[in-house]
């Protein structure tokens, strides 16, 4: 017998051209009795290979998706914030009816006929639409989510008020819609079809996977940062019953200058771990006479290598607003000598920035976290040697210019506030806070941002010590919603003041999938009304509305997944012939072909293309897409088996760092190959220093400065040419060679046998692959 | 760069302290005690202080041999290089003084005076060379004559009765016996190091030998043959001096010529029968197994004052970029087996073959991928010299 469920939507929701994202994170916002409030919520599941083998990665997605740009304002502030309480489920059951049969390998079959009013269609929103997410777009249309497992997409996670609620029992995949079988590489096109139709079929099977709670990508919240300590088993697979071994070590000591004599009392404020466990608190004695001696004869900071119970500890001990001092110790099986110094510094700018100034008892209890979010951090860098990551700089993909330059508009329209029809609340909404700047993100690579160096690498800090990068890394993020107040040292205030205390900064951090976009608001004390003072959350929902908005926007004109099809065909095609193109690149011409038919398409009615920068990209649209269909994105594949194996180009003083980003080579983290390269990296990072301390000191001291400091020497490249036996036992030559050109390191690996010429041409890739 | 080296009882009484480099100040006590105290406490809590980076390129190293705390303070300084520096000051004090007393420290003033005068220049010698010198090879000559000169030595070996024998032409070895080469390095660079720090006529010296004798005294005596060039051997307490004196003008009286033509490669350090390609500025040879080193500059391109300066790049590219451990941290060794770098000024290429590790520095108008091919000539070249094994 057939079950047949019947879903309409409800008369009252047809007139919503589109229902949201945005979670209903007021939920977790923790709001103190001074009015600061905070957020953080994050939604993600396990990571699974299958899953990220089926994503649209191919160049079909990058053809079909990428749809022609429009700004986003004719949906209107306005609108969108009063219909945003409107949000409610898209399809209701009508009429469920059983069938079932048992045949072979399957139990049970039901066939569920959704029909609609004529009336309303069962649409998304147009965003939602484009967006190559088939689990988002599943999981909006029928409040379930979908699980690849073995080639079948698995229902799971089924909410009440979904179709299928009524499947209880076991557990069910999609087999056909319209009695078209359903498959990975087809469900996406078959999402999309069914939202124009009024009705259609959908058959499930179900089927006994016993350890489909295992295998399945199971859904984590996480509603505050120390959720994520709780989840690490889940989040990135760690083994959390694992030894008491001490991985970072912390203690905060505070100097109190005794009244009554002139000597000085040192209190250990802070421990982590606790006093007991912490070797540090029993030597602090050592560390401070240390940093006493280094400071008075020397001069610096300094990092001190200890031997305790036959492991190495790096020590550093900080000095913070002369009252305070900050010892940190690094476990040496987790880092090594050379990121001592940097995570050091990494982390005290992290804290500078979270915290307004001196470490005191109400800081603790948050310090306490971010100390085991820190050690999270640095047990994933166990036998990694991770020269990239050592750096405050952004891992920067540079995209295509016209795309760059899309997302400059959508940035600089949120940023310039530049908003029709305003009324008097968003008047005030608007004039309560300034926006410093904002960035976006596919994944941890920045693609975008208009913060200023110093900005960008604080949010670089946040989201690296949050451990957002990491879950970036090894799960699969639907939803991350993040505010914070943040107490940024070094701009100058809009308010005319420089105090990080009295400035009310917060960051706000926003996430669909893989695009994850960042905001710096500063409260605005000329224009504050003091009845409203203490409603900043309700204030900073709005913006995270808009900064959903925006990512909306970007899904809708495919920017994510463009990004995705860049990253995994990599850059320009500066090392293939043209004339000789695969079927990838005819079938980007294809594609190129079809968005400028479709750009005559009246579908999509935005009115005026004036972007906030006063030019109509309409004008100039045909000229980009010709200069687009000159692009063909190539696959620069690496390995033994290629001319270049590998590149990084790092720029500390601008904050950019450049590396190859095919997803795939990104996951072979403990590849030798790439292990070596980084530790070649490292070292010819080192020389390459010393040549910008002696270009420093040369232009300063240019009288007296003589050469005869040999251990100074203005090197301009190193190379290093490594003999390395691979798997099937030959020997393979490779070079690495490190060239400074200004400030900015360029570093290449590439195969011994490459003449001259090629070697030349890796450099002119790394350099010219920005824009 | 600056180094400062201490030398502490265990109880924190100074033995010496050392400084060099420009503008470099003495430590005030309160700063040395400080250091010391330091280490003392961490070693009550059972943790082992071992080293402090501050600064730009600044190392702080604390090494506890026997009784007594080495502390080693530097600037611009690699730290093997500086760990290197305080085991041999160590090494000289065990030369010196021989491992027993050290062990059996009573009194302190007795102690320094024990050490004299020598072994304070060996120190200051050391320190003086820290950057330049390779303290973990003996500077050798590179010479045509060294195979003839080898033959005489183990005849002269046999005659005194020390299996421990060798030729200095300077202070470089030009040859010696297998004996000699058995030593541990450390060794061999400290006894040559007396010789040529001292100003004694009669060069009979009681020595311990650090890692072959740390107890038991032998001599070490130096024969002074012609201008330049001597004869050294460890031997017991016989035979005496005047003896040995006139054994050796005995027997190498009729190799004059042999010692003399070879005492002329002085300073070039490589036979005439070799050219050097024009865009060559100098070069160092390693002999990794033996532990010795031949470093030379091409006097066509060398003019002025600069000269010394240009080995000494030379051999700062050898102790930053091919004697370090940069890939330690990897959990198979890596082979390098060729490097280079490049300035405006000069450019630099080491080739590592075997045991022989070549570094040359080269003009910088010479086309990078050109030097690996110079190197591979100049090593052909230099490696067709007997001299090299001996």
């Amino acid at each position: 017998m057939n079950n047949h469920i019947i879903v309409s939507h409800n008369d009252q929701e047809s007139d919503r051209s589109s229902f949201s994202y945005t979670p209903s994170f007021k939920d977790f916002i923790d709001e103190d009795s001074e009015g600061n409030s905070e957020l953080f919520f994050i939604r993600c599941s396990e990571k699974l290979s299958l899953t990220e083998a089926a994503s649209p990665s191919n160049q079909n997605a990058f053809r079909n998706e990428y749809k022609r740009m429009s700004l986003r304002r004719n949906r209107g502030v306005l609108s969108k914030i009063s219909k945003k309480n409107q949000q409610n489920n898209s399809v209701k059951v009508k009429k469920v009816e059983n069938y079932s049969h048992a045949d072979g390998s399957l139990l049970k079959e039901f066939t569920i006929v959704m029909e609609k009013n004529k009336n309303t269609k069962l649409k998304l929103r147009k965003s939602k639409t484009i967006n190559a997410n088939y689990e988002n777009m599943f999981e909006t249309l029928f409040n379930a989510s979908i699980v690849l497992i073995d080639k079948k997409l698995f229902i799971k996670n089924v909410s009440e008020s979904s179709v299928f609620k009524s499947l209880q029992g076991d557990n069910y995949f999609i087999k056909f819609i319209d009695k078209e079988i359903i498959s990975p590489e087809n469900i996406n096109s078959m999402l999309k079809r069914i939202q124009n139709k009024f009705a259609f079929t959908l058959t499930v099977c179900g089927e006994n996977v016993n350890d489909l709670e295992h295998l399945g990508s199971e859904q984590i919240s996480i509603s505050k940062s120390s959720d994520i300590i709780s989840n690490r088993s889940k989040l990135f697979l760690m083994d959390t019953s694992s030894s008491n071994e001490i991985i970072f070590s912390l203690i905060v000591i505070t100097k109190n200058e005794q009244e009554t004599s002139d000597s000085e009392d040192f209190t250990t404020m802070f421990s982590y771990p606790p006093k007991e466990r912490n070797f540090l608190h029993k030597l602090k004695g050592s560390f401070l006479t240390i940093q006493m001696i280094m400071k008075s004869s020397f001069s610096s900071p300094n990092v001190t290598v200890i031997n305790f119970h036959d492991t190495k500890y790096f020590i550093t001990t900080t000095v913070k607003d002369e009252t305070q001092f900050i010892i940190l110790s690094f476990n040496a099986n987790y880092v090594n000598r050379f990121d001592v110094a940097h995570h050091t510094t990494n982390i005290l700018k992290y804290l500078d920035y979270v915290f307004p100034d001196a470490l005191n008892l109400r800081s603790f209890e948050e310090l306490l976290t971010i100390c085991d979010l820190i050690q999270v951090y640095l047990s994933k860098q166990k036998s990694d040697i991770d020269f990239e990551n050592l750096f405050s700089c952004s891992n920067y993909v540079p995209l295509p210019k016209e795309i760059v330059l899309r997302m400059n508009d959508s940035l600089s329209e949120l940023e310039a506030m530049d908003y029709r029809n305003w009324n008097e609340t968003l008047i005030e909404l608007f004039g309560k806070f300034n926006i410093i700047g904002s960035c976006m993100f596919y994944k941890t690579f920045q693609i975008c941002s208009h913060f200023n160096k110093i900005d960008m690498e604080n949010i670089e800090l946040f989201i690296k010590f949050s451990c957002i990068k990491l879950i970036y890394t090894h799960c699969n993020v639907r939803e991350i919603a993040i505010w914070k107040r943040v107490y940024p040292k070094d701009y100058q205030s809009f308010n005319g003041n420089n105090d990080a205390r009295e400035n009310k900064v917060f960051l706000l951090i926003l996430a669909h999938g893989n695009l994850m976009m960042s905001v710096l608001l500063e409260e605005n004390s000329f224009n504050s009304n003091p009845e409203t003072a203490m409603q900043n959350s309700n204030y900073l929902i709005y913006f995270l509305e808009e900064m959903d908005d925006i990512l909306d926007h970007m899904n809708f004109v495919g920017i994510e997944n463009l990004t995705k099809i860049w990253i995994n065909s990599l850059k320009r095609p500066l090392c293939e012939n043209f004339l000789e193109q695969d079927d990838g690149a005819s079938c980007v011409s294809d594609y190129f072909k079809t968005i400028r038919e479709e750009d005559d398409d009246t579908e999509f009615d935005y009115g005026s293309q004036k972007s906030s920068s006063g030019f109509d990209i309409t004008e100039f649209s045909d000229a980009i897409y010709k200069d687009f269909s000159d692009i063909f994105p190539q696959t620069l594949t690496f390995g033994t088996d290629n001319c270049l194996i590998n590149f990084i180009q790092l720029d500390e003083s601008k904050g950019i760092l450049i590396t190859p980003m095919n997803e795939q080579d990104q996951l072979k983290t403990n590849d030798r190959m790439l292990n070596i390269f980084r530790s070649g990296c490292i070292k010819i990072h080192k020389l390459l220093q010393n040549t910008s301390k002696f270009n420093i000191m040369f232009s300063r001291e240019t009288n007296k400065f003589s050469h005869k400091s040999t251990s100074m020497m203005p090197i301009k490249e190193h190379g290093l040419m490594i003999q390395e036996k691979t798997s099937n036992g030959n020997f393979i030559d490779l070079w690495i060679i490190g060239r400074l050109f200004g400030s900015r390191e360029v570093f290449v690996c590439f195969n011994g046998k490459t003449p001259q010429n090629m070697i030349e041409m890796a450099f002119r890739i790394s350099i010219n692959c920005i824009g | 760069m600056s180094i400062h080296l201490m030398c502490l009882s265990s109880s924190g009484t100074p033995i010496f302290t050392k400084r060099r480099g420009e503008n470099v100040e003495n430590l005030p006590f309160s700063t040395v005690a400080s250091l010391n105290g330091v280490h003392l406490f961490c070693k009550t809590q059972n943790v082992g202080l071992e080293l402090t980076e501050f600064g730009d390129n600044g190392l702080v190293i604390w090494k506890e041999f026997e009784s007594l705390l080495f502390i080693g303070i530097s600037t611009n300084l690699t730290e093997r290089v500086l760990r290197n520096l305080i085991e041999k000051a160590f090494e000289a004090m065990v030369l010196h003084v021989g491992l027993n007393e050290i062990q059996q420290l009573i009194n302190i003033d007795c102690f320094k005076r024990d050490l004299k005068s020598s072994y304070f220049q060996i120190i200051e010698k050391l320190m003086e060379t820290a950057e330049n010198d390779l303290l973990d090879f003996n500077e050798s000559l590179l010479c045509n004559e060294s195979v003839a000169i080898h033959e005489k030595l183990l005849t002269f070996s046999e005659q005194t009765f020390s299996p421990y024998c060798f030729v200095l032409s300077r202070h470089r070895l030009i040859c010696a016996s297998e004996g000699f080469y058995d030593l541990h390095v450390s060794d061999r660079k400290l006894l040559i190091l007396l010789i040529t720090q001292s100003n004694a006529l009669q060069k009979d010296f009681p020595v311990f030998l650090p890692h072959k004798s740390p107890t038991i005294a032998y001599r070490l005596i130096s024969l002074p043959i012609i201008q330049g060039v001597s004869v050294g051997l460890i031997c017991g307490a016989k035979p005496a001096y005047n003896e040995l004196e006139v054994l050796s003008q005995a027997f190498w009286q009729d190799h004059y010529e042999l010692l003399v033509s070879a005492e002329i490669n002085n300073p070039r350090n490589f036979p005439p029968t070799i050219e050097l390609d024009s865009s060559v500025i100098g070069f160092l040879l390693i002999n990794s197994r033996l532990k010795k080193y031949f470093i030379s500059k091409n006097i066509q391109q060398v003019v002025g004052k600069r000269s010394s300066h240009r080995m000494d790049i030379l051999r700062a590219f050898f102790h930053k970029s091919v004697y370090t451990e940069d890939f330690g941290a990897l959990s198979e060794p890596v082979k390098v087996p060729e490097q280079y770098y490049t300035s405006d000024y000069h450019k630099c290429h080491a080739l590592i073959k075997d045991e022989c590790i070549l570094c040359v520095l080269f003009v910088s108008a010479v086309p990078t991928h050109t030097m690996k091919f110079i190197s591979e000539d100049l090593l052909v070249k230099l490696l067709s010299e007997k001299s090299f094994t001996l």
